[in-house]
Order: C-alpha cells, then sequence, then structure tokens
C-alpha cells in the first residue's frame, strides 16, 4: 500500500498537479507572506537557508513558471485553493494569471569548479556569472516551452537604460535570445568540462563576450498565448539559484554580492543550507542574535537583501507553534492522497492519535507505592510534611484535570525530594519534626512533566503521544517530520484493514516514534555521522541522567557551553566546528545561542538535541533546559568514543 | 551497429598479465613511466615489483598519494611504509600528494591529480603504465583519460602506448570501508554532457554497478539522476559469472529495497529484464554489453531529445575498466560520491594481503598493436 508520507514531494511528484495538491499554503504564507506583500521578494536578492529537508527545494519548485500555470489551471478546485491565495498573497500570480517567469537552478555541479582555474578572480567570477546567465535564460525558455508557449513569440523587454546591450544577449526576439544562451552555454560549458583548463587568452568570445542578459532584461513579454488566451502577458524573470552552498565561500560571496545590485530588473533568489558555508559562517549564521528580529520569524530584511530562515530562529514558541499549524496541514493533505484512509475521511491525523493517558500497571503502582514509603523513611520526612504533599499534588490540574494515581505518586516523590534537599539535614528533634522549606514547594507543570519522564524511564509508561508530540520531534523540518509521522499512518492503516480502532493508543505511538528516532539516527550517513552520532549519544546521556534525579529538578535536552566559546570554536577547534557544522546541518543538534542565565547573566550557547534524539533517549520535548559545560566537555565527549 | 574502439581489445589476466609484460619489456628500448598510488592499500607496490622485474633500470616512477582530511594515523603509517618500498624499488622517483578535498569541502582529487600529470615531462619515453590499485575511482579516471590525449597526440620521442593494469582483489576490496562524502558529482573529465541543456530533454539510462557496501552511496547518486529527471531508467549491473557463485544473489538481497517497489525515495522500479550481467573477470565483456546497449537506445531516442548513459562503476576494479572503456569511448557521464574517509578492518587487509597476489588485470588502451587509424577517443 502507497503511504504518501514517505514521498518527497519535491521530487517524486511528477506532474504540477499531483505536486502541488500535498503542498501545504503554510510555509508559503508564513516564510514569503510578508516580503511577497511588500514586493521584496521580486526586487532585490533574496536569500533562502534552512536544513535538508526543511523545504527550500518545494518552496521554490511552486514558484517556477510551469507550476504556477498548472496551479491557476486548476484554481477553481477547492484543494488548491489555499495555495493558489498564498502565492496570489505573496506575489507570485494576480490570482488570474503569473506574475513572474521563475525557474530553478541547481547547483550542485559545475559551478564551483570555475573556482578551481588557475585565471583571476575578476575571470573566474565572470565564467560563473555568464554560466549562470545562459543557464538561467535556457531554463525561462524550458519553463516557457512546457506550457506551450514557443520561443519565437516571446520578446525581451529591456530596462530602459540598458537598450543598447540587447544586441549583446542576441537581440530581443526570443528565439535569437534562446540561441546565443544555447551558445554561450556550449562554450562556457567546453570550458568548465576540460581536464586541463586552457589558457585564459585562448578563451573564446562567447566565453569572455559581454553577455549579460540580468543587466539587460526587464520582463519577457509574451505575445502569443497558447490556446489564444487573453492578452500578451508581461512577466518578470525570477531566477532561483538552488543549493547555492555548493560554490566555493569567496564565490558565494561574489555571487551574492553581483546579484544584490540595485540595477537589476530579474527577481533572484538564492537558496542555501548552513553546511554549504565554511563552519565559521554556518555557525555564525545561526549564533546571529535575532532578538531584533521583525514581527515576522525568520525574516530579516535589509534594503539590498532580504533573508529567509526556514528553520529555528527568532520567537521559538511561535516557530514551534507555526510549525504545528503547517504540520498539521501538510498531514491532513497527505492523508487525503491515502488510497485507505483517504476514502474513508481518515484525513485529520490529530484524531487518529490518541492524546488519552495511559497508566501503568495496578503492580508496578504497588511498586511506586513502596518505592514513595521507602524514600520517605530513607529522608527521614514527618508523615503530616508528607500528607501537605499529597494535598498539593491532589489540587494540581493538569488541562482541568486531576492527574492519575501513577502520576500523582510520582509528583509526590519528587516533591518530597526536593523538600528533603531545600529542608537540609534531617531534623535532630527525630522524623516527627517537621521543619518548612526554604521555599516553597509546588505541583507545577514541571513536577507533572519530571513525573512522566520518571515513569517513562522507569515503568515504561508512554510519554510521547499526541499530535503535538509529533509535531514537535520534528524539529520544525518537514521532512522528519513526515518520516514520523509515516511510521504511525501505516500502523493506522494496518488497524484499519484489521477492522480495529483507528486511533492509535499512546503506547503505541509511543513506542513507533521512539523506535523510528532511534533508527533514523542508526541509518545517519552524512559526514562525520559517528562524531555526531557519538556526540548526540553522550550528551543524551548527561540529559537522562539529570532529568532521573529524584528531585526532578531539571529536565534538559541540551548542552550549554559559554557564548564566548562558542564564537571562538572555528579557530580553536576547526575540527570540532566540522563536526557540529553537519550536526546542525542534519538536525542532529540544533544550536540556540545567547541564552541568558546564571550568575551575572552568563550567555549560553545551547546545543540542542533534535527530535529524533530525543525521541529516541526519552527525554523533554520542552525546550530551555540544560546542561552546562565547556567546550572541553564535548571534545571529551567525542574523544569518548576512539577510547 | 557502431564501429568499437576497442574491439578487438588486448588485454591480460593473471598469469597471462606477466608473461605478457615479461615478454613486452624485455625489449631494451621500452622505457616505461608507472603511474601508481602509493596509500595504505597494499596493493600499492605490487605492480611496481612486477615491472621492475620485466625492466630493470627502464622504468620511472610517479607516485601519487591522495589526501583526506582527518585520517587516522594507521593509514598514514601504511601509507608510508608503501612508500618506502616504492622508492626502493624506483629511487628518486617523485611522490606527490594529491588533496581530494579543497579547503571548502568541494571534491577536487581528480583536477588536482591530472595538473599534477600534466607537469610532467614524457620525453624520451615509450610506454606509460597506470596502476589503478590503489588509486581511487576519482583520481584514476581522470588521468587515464588525459594520458590517453597525451598519448594519441604524442610526438617524436613521446610515448605513444598507453597500458593500465589493476590488482583485483575482492577480499581487499572487501577489508576497506569508505566513508561517503554527502554529495554526488560528475567525476572530473567524465561530465559527458551532464546538466548541459541539449542533454536536458534526453532519456536518462543509469547503470550501476552493484558491489556490497555501497548501497549509501548508490541512494545518494540516484536521488541526484532523479532530482534532474524523474523519470530516470536504472539498469544495474550484477557481476556474473563471478568467482562466487552466490554474489549476485547477496547482491540482490542486499539491495533489495532498489530493486524491489516500494519507498518511493529508494526503489529504482527495476524490472528482472533490467538488470545487466558482466562477467567480474572481464572489463571488455561490460564494455560491450554497455556500448550495445548504447546502440539499441540511440536508434530508439534520437528523435525524442536523444540518449544519456550514465554509469556508476563502484567495486570491482576489473569491471571498472570496462565502464572506464565506455565512458571514453562514448563520452558517458560517470557519476560516483567521493571518500571523505576511509575505514579498515587492518587484521582482515592483513590477513588478504598476505594471500595470492589477488589477480593482475592488464589493458592496452592506446599504441603500437592498434595501429594508425584508432588515434581518438571515440573514433
Amino acid at each position: 500500500m502507497d503511504n504518501p508520507f514517505l514521498r518527497r514531494a519535491t521530487e517524486l511528484l511528477r506532474d504540477d498537479e499531483a505536486f502541488l495538491a500535498i503542498v501545504s499554503p503554510e510555509p508559503v504564507t508564513h516564510f514569503l507572506g510578508r516580503p511577497g506583500r511588500e514586493g521584496t521578494l521580486y526586487d532585490r536578492l533574496v536569500l533562502l537557508r534552512g536544513t535538508p529537508g526543511s523545504g527550500k527545494t518545494t518552496l521554490a519548485r511552486l514558484f517556477e513558471y510551469t507550476t504556477l500555470v498548472a496551479l491557476l489551471r486548476n484554481a477553481g478546485t477547492s484543494s488548491y485553493q489555499g495555495l493558489a491565495g498564498a502565492l496570489a498573497e505573496c506575489g507570485a500570480t494576480d490570482g488570474e494569471r503569473p506574475r513572474v517567469l521563475g525557474c530553478r537552478l541547481p547547483m550542485e555541479t559545475d559551478y564551483r569548479d570555475f573556482w578551481e582555474f588557475p585565471y583571476s578572480e575578476t575571470l573566474r567570477t565572470g565564467l560563473l556569472t555568464t554560466f549562470v546567465q545562459a543557464r538561467a535564460v535556457l531554463a525561462w525558455f524550458r519553463q516557457l516551452a512546457a506550457t506551450g508557449v514557443e520561443a519565437g513569440s516571446v520578446r525581451i523587454v529591456p530596462r530602459p537604460e540598458a537598450e543598447t546591450a540587447v544586441e549583446a544577449i542576441g537581440g530581443a526576439a526570443g528565439s535569437d535570445v534562446l540561441e546565443k544562451a544555447r551558445r554561450v552555454e556550449a562554450a562556457v560549458y567546453q570550458v568548465v568540462g576540460a581536464l586541463v583548463p586552457p589558457k585564459a587568452d585562448a578563451l573564446g568570445p562567447d566565453v569572455t563576450g559581454a553577455y549579460r542578459p540580468f543587466d539587460v532584461i526587464d520582463r519577457f513579454r509574451i505575445e502569443t498565448r497558447p490556446g489564444g488566451q487573453g492578452q500578451p502577458l508581461a512577466v518578470q524573470p525570477l531566477v532561483i539559484l538552488d543549493d547555492a552552498h555548493a560554490l566555493h565561500p569567496a564565490q558565494f560571496r561574489s555571487l551574492e554580492h553581483w546579484l544584490a545590485r540595485r540595477e537589476l530588473r530579474i527577481a533572484r533568489w538564492i537558496v542555501t543550507r548552513f553546511d554549504i558555508l565554511q563552519p565559521h559562517e554556518a555557525l555564525a549564521e545561526i549564533a546571529e542574535d535575532r532578538a531584533d528580529r521583525p514581527d515576522y520569524p525568520g525574516l530579516t530584511a535589509s534594503r539590498d537583501t532580504e533573508v529567509v530562515l526556514l528553520q529555528s530562529s527568532g520567537p521559538r514558541r511561535e516557530q514551534r507553534t507555526a510549525f504545528r499549524r503547517m504540520a498539521k496541514d501538510m498531514a491532513g493533505r497527505y492523508l487525503q492522497k491515502h488510497s485507505l484512509l483517504g476514502p474513508r475521511r481518515l484525513i485529520v491525523l490529530g484524531d487518529l492519535l490518541s492524546e488519552a493517558d495511559e497508566t501503568i500497571s495496578l503492580s508496578a503502582t504497588r511498586q511506586l507505592t513502596e518505592q514513595l514509603d521507602a524514600a520517605q523513611r530513607r529522608l527521614k520526612v514527618a508523615d503530616s510534611r508528607r500528607r501537605a504533599l499529597e494535598e498539593e499534588v491532589e489540587a494540581f490540574r493538569h488541562g482541568g484535570q486531576a492527574p492519575p494515581e501513577d502520576l500523582r505518586l510520582a509528583m509526590v516523590s519528587i516533591l518530597l525530594h526536593r523538600y528533603a534537599k531545600n529542608r537540609g539535614q534531617p531534623s535532630i528533634f527525630g522524623e516527627e519534626d517537621d521543619p518548612d522549606p526554604s521555599r516553597p514547594l509546588a505541583a507545577n507543570a514541571e513536577v507533572y512533566e519530571s513525573a512522566r519522564l520518571h515513569l517513562l524511564h522507569r515503568f515504561g509508561r508512554p510519554f510521547f503521544h499526541s499530535i503535538d508530540d509529533l509535531c514537535d520531534a520534528g524539529s520544525e523540518n518537514a521532512e522528519l517530520f513526515l518520516q514520523l509521522a509515516a511510521v504511525l499512518v501505516d500502523a493506522v492503516a494496518t488497524q484499519v484493514i484489521r477492522s480495529k480502532s483507528s486511533q492509535l493508543t499512546a503506547s503505541t505511538q509511543n513506542a513507533l516514534l521512539r523506535e523510528r528516532g532511534q533508527r533514523i539516527i542508526e541509518a545517519w550517513n552524512f559526514p562525520y555521522h559517528q562524531q555526531v552520532r557519538q556526540l548526540v549519544r553522550s550528551i543524551a546521556a548527561r540529559c537522562i541522567e539529570e532529568t532521573l534525579e529524584p528531585n526532578g529538578w531539571l529536565r534538559p535536552n541540551s548542552f550549554g557551553i559559554p557564548q564566548e566559546e562558542f564564537d571562538r570554536l572555528p579557530e580553536t577547534h576547526p575540527d570540532l566546528a566540522r563536526v557540529l557544522q553537519f550536526a546542525v546541518a542534519y538536525n542532529g543538534l540544533l544550536v540556540v545561542p545567547r541564552r541568558r542565565q546564571g550568575e551575572a547573566g552568563t550567555q549560553w550557547c545551547l546545543l540542542e538535541l533534535g527530535g529524533m534524539a530525543i525521541l529516541a533517549h526519552g527525554l523533554s520535548l520542552k525546550r530551555g533546559g540544560f546542561i552546562r559545560g565547556g567546550l572541553r566537555d564535548i571534545e571529551r565527549m567525542l574523544v569518548e568514543k576512539a577510547a | 551497429m557502431t564501429p568499437q574502439r576497442w574491439e578487438p581489445c588486448i588485454y591480460f589476466r593473471g598469469t597471462h598479465t606477466t608473461a605478457f609484460l615479461e615478454q613486452y619489456l624485455a625489449d631494451q628500448t621500452r622505457q616505461v613511466l608507472l603511474v601508481a598510488g602509493a596509500g595504505f592499500d597494499p596493493r600499492s607496490p605490487r605492480v611496481c615489483e612486477l615491472l621492475v622485474a620485466a625492466a630493470a633500470g627502464r622504468v620511472r616512477g610517479l607516485f601519487l598519494r591522495e589526501e583526506r582530511p582527518g585520517a587516522e594515523a594507521e593509514f598514514g603509517r601504511r601509507a608510508e611504509a608503501n612508500r618506502d618500498l616504492l622508492l626502493a624499488m624506483l629511487p628518486g622517483s617523485p611522490v606527490q600528494e594529491i588533496g581530494v578535498f579543497a579547503e571548502d569541502n568541494a571534491v577536487v582529487g581528480g583536477r588536482n591529480a591530472v595538473a599534477v600529470v600534466n607537469k610532467v615531462s614524457l620525453a624520451g619515453l615509450t610506454d606509460v603504465i597506470v596502476d589503478g590499485s590503489a588509486l581511487s575511482l576519482g583520481v584514476a579516471y581522470p588521468l587515464v583519460r588525459h594520458l590517453l590525449r597525451c598519448v594519441e597526440a604524442a610526438g617524436d620521442g613521446e610515448p605513444r602506448n598507453l597500458h593500465v593494469i589493476v590488482c583485483d582483489h575482492p577480499e581487499i576490496d572487501a577489508a576497506i570501508r569508505s566513508t561517503p562524502w554527502d554529495a554526488a558529482t560528475p567525476v572530473h573529465g567524465f561530465k559527458g554532457g551532464w546538466g548541459r541543456s541539449d542533454k536536458a530533454d534526453a532519456a536518462k539510462l543509469w547503470m550501476p554497478q552493484l558491489s556490497q557496501g555501497k548501497q549509501a552511496i548508490l541512494r545518494q547518486i540516484f536521488q541526484l539522476l532523479r532530482n534532474a529527471q524523474r523519470d530516470t531508467v536504472v539498469c544495474p549491473i550484477l557481476p556474473f559469472p563471478c568467482s562466487n557463485p552466490r554474489l549476485p544473489d547477496e547482491l540482490i538481497e542486499e539491495f533489495q529495497e532498489e530493486l524491489q517497489p516500494g519507498d518511493p525515495n529508494i526503489s529504482w522500479h527495476v524490472d528482472a529484464r533490467d538488470l545487466v550481467y558482466a562477467d567480474e573477470k572481464s572489463p571488455v565483456d561490460l564494455y560491450r554489453t554497455i556500448l550495445r546497449i548504447d546502440d539499441a537506445r540511440h536508434r530508439v531516442f534520437k528523435g525524442v531529445g536523444g540518449s544519456q548513459i550514465i554509469l556508476s562503476p563502484l567495486g570491482n576494479k576489473a569491471l571498472s575498466l570496462g565502464a572506464l572503456m565506455a565512458a571514453l569511448e562514448r563520452d558517458f557521464t560517470v557519476m560516483y560520491v567521493e571518500a571523505i574517509g576511509y575505514a579498515a578492518d587492518f587484521a582482515r587487509l592483513d590477513a588478504a594481503a598476505g594471500e595470492p597476489h589477488g589477480e593482475f588485470v592488464h589493458l592496452w588502451l592506446h599504441g603500437d598493436a592498434y595501429g594508425p587509424g584508432r588515434d581518438k577517443e571515440g573514433s
């Protein structure tokens, strides 16, 4: 049975309609809505950055001309309306016709090679930009051809101040521009593919000539549209340079600088992932202070560039809420496409995942009670104090409900240990003496969470269940979320086939998610994955140790190092920086910079475990708890493995 | 059918290789340049030993040592020991370090290797022999292509003969595991039109050579190809006949997720009729098979954008020579994933190295044996 959750939308769906049917409008609105409305997506350089699987290429594909045309063709269909509205909101269409002629150029191969040539930097950059321009022109015409528009029915509208340069790009007629681009591409390809680079003075005129279509073109004017559709259409060309991290950092900066020029009229986006840059830049990028971020998370505006970050940055609670919204919408679309669940209208993933708690067995509860009694005796806590703590716990409500007995016992145990720690040494006046703690003890959400974690580790009580846990475990990464959801959807489908309830119990969800998290970590295969895995395991082990402290004072899922140590990391520990670069790029760890805590408000940079590690090791999904340490500890964790 | 450049092909295996070299190099006018890897692989000195015995005093060496970041110290120690052995046999030969990765982690090994060899004077030589036993694919392929062009364009006093020799030793191959980099790229000099706009509509056929432990690498390559053209067809190459008759079955089992319909991120949608069998011991068998497939596809697709074949020759060194010949002749794309590092089971490696020397496979790619009519790639 085909499980659509196993498909990566961008790469696997062959036709645009199928692709559009499963793409959620949420990320478009969330990440691109504001700059789209303000027009900054199309009048300046846009830098889109995110981890693998964060949806960069999906967003890019949405703005390709063929996709926009397919969307508008089906705009009347209800399942496409949300997306059509989102793309109109960010200016890609006017609701009826495309406004941009988008094309995507993958930068994975060829382009980096120019950097290795024994030429001056000016010539190398010139070759790169010439190649990019020729390929962009070819890609624009390919997009038009795919929608039935022949090059002969297209004309270039030049920028008013560049009319004299039109001849250099072949002319204004579409077929001439296309022919020239083909010639230039072929000539430059010959250079880039050469085993031994030709001498600089042997490069032909098509390679070194003044070929600058980006400086010349303002609009593409489509004179005759297929099927005789209405008036001629003028569209703004948009080039999306995907995976630009494959370029050499110096090349990247040159390209960025070149595309940020204000006189350009074409829209241009650069899409990168963090590990494409050098470690220093990659880490600095996410460590940059986001406190002054504008209203829309993930965005920062400047006069020349618009930066869109497709992962955690800015207000984290808002990020998580936004991701939950997007993930639920995405899950609903995928469920509609599920061959078994879709026709049965089982299309709300949240409804298929039970939120009801499952308690531990009666014998385990008895064991827990005995342990609590033993702890009371060991800590020499008066019965009256225990009763007071039990009353405190009984008064506590979570989601308007009293916790079940097993949780109440675990919470009392935690409060008992907190009391003992708070009180100091047992009284010399006997067990019935009951001194008050130095600070009042409260049964609150933190104690509740600690109690749940204790029961998970001691009795296997389900901890990860509900749609919100699933979303949070996705580390705000669409692909990871889909990988996790896939296993749950498969289980739901199996139950439906066997005529059982379509809802998964908490224990089933917990077991499947934890196993999946473990399997994903085991399957890591990116560079330095052994070191990353070791680091993640070591941090997780330290976090578990703290989490299981009897007083449940902390539920960490991060390791904090002083910010200033982290800032110097690329210089002081280049190898470790490289490991962290990949850990962050592949969601093994998330970097949360500049957390103030402790004496004199020390700034900490947190290495937060990714959702997979949190699931696999059974840690809290709630953010903020961290173990303090230093780079020396991280180094030690990596050496432990070698030993 | 298009005439094939290496039909007939002069090649030898096993003891025939040794006998041929002894006889061929007995001619005192033969002056040889040996280009070989000086790495940790125990096969590094084997071909050198053979040549020194057959043409003592008439062999020059150029040894290449591939450098990867953060390599284990044991690899360095073994590489130095092999280098010392090579220099003891051919004193004064240059040993050049080849950086496989640039400072930004771009793959540059092939380019660097060609740049090094391009600076070497070939004057006074009659034969160039490339020993691919201890060279990685990303370095060996560009070197052979470059040297082939050199011998094709040879003037007076320059070598006209190019040979490639590998020591085929599956046990040693199995003891070495590579850690793949995270990006698939075409081998330097073997882009074969990959990414060029006039090939955008060509029907793409990927022919990966299946080999144990290479699943992750082939998945990466598949992802890249599928992103470029979603209906890329896959014809996996299986070694058969082969010394271990169960090997094809074991490979089918190892690659079952790829070969069977299922997870669309992984499955190649391969039909049983798409499997290509190639004699494990015969590079020429695979070479002929690939060219036959290319001829058939050319006829079918010439009117609809053409055909583009992409090869990924991983694993068995003899078969990878067959893929090399096909790629040289028809300018196919060769796609691979460079290794960021290696892990080796040293005990197994030492045990394998202590066994009989595997089998030498020799290919005479260009020169006196073929006459003057076939002096250009693709002719």
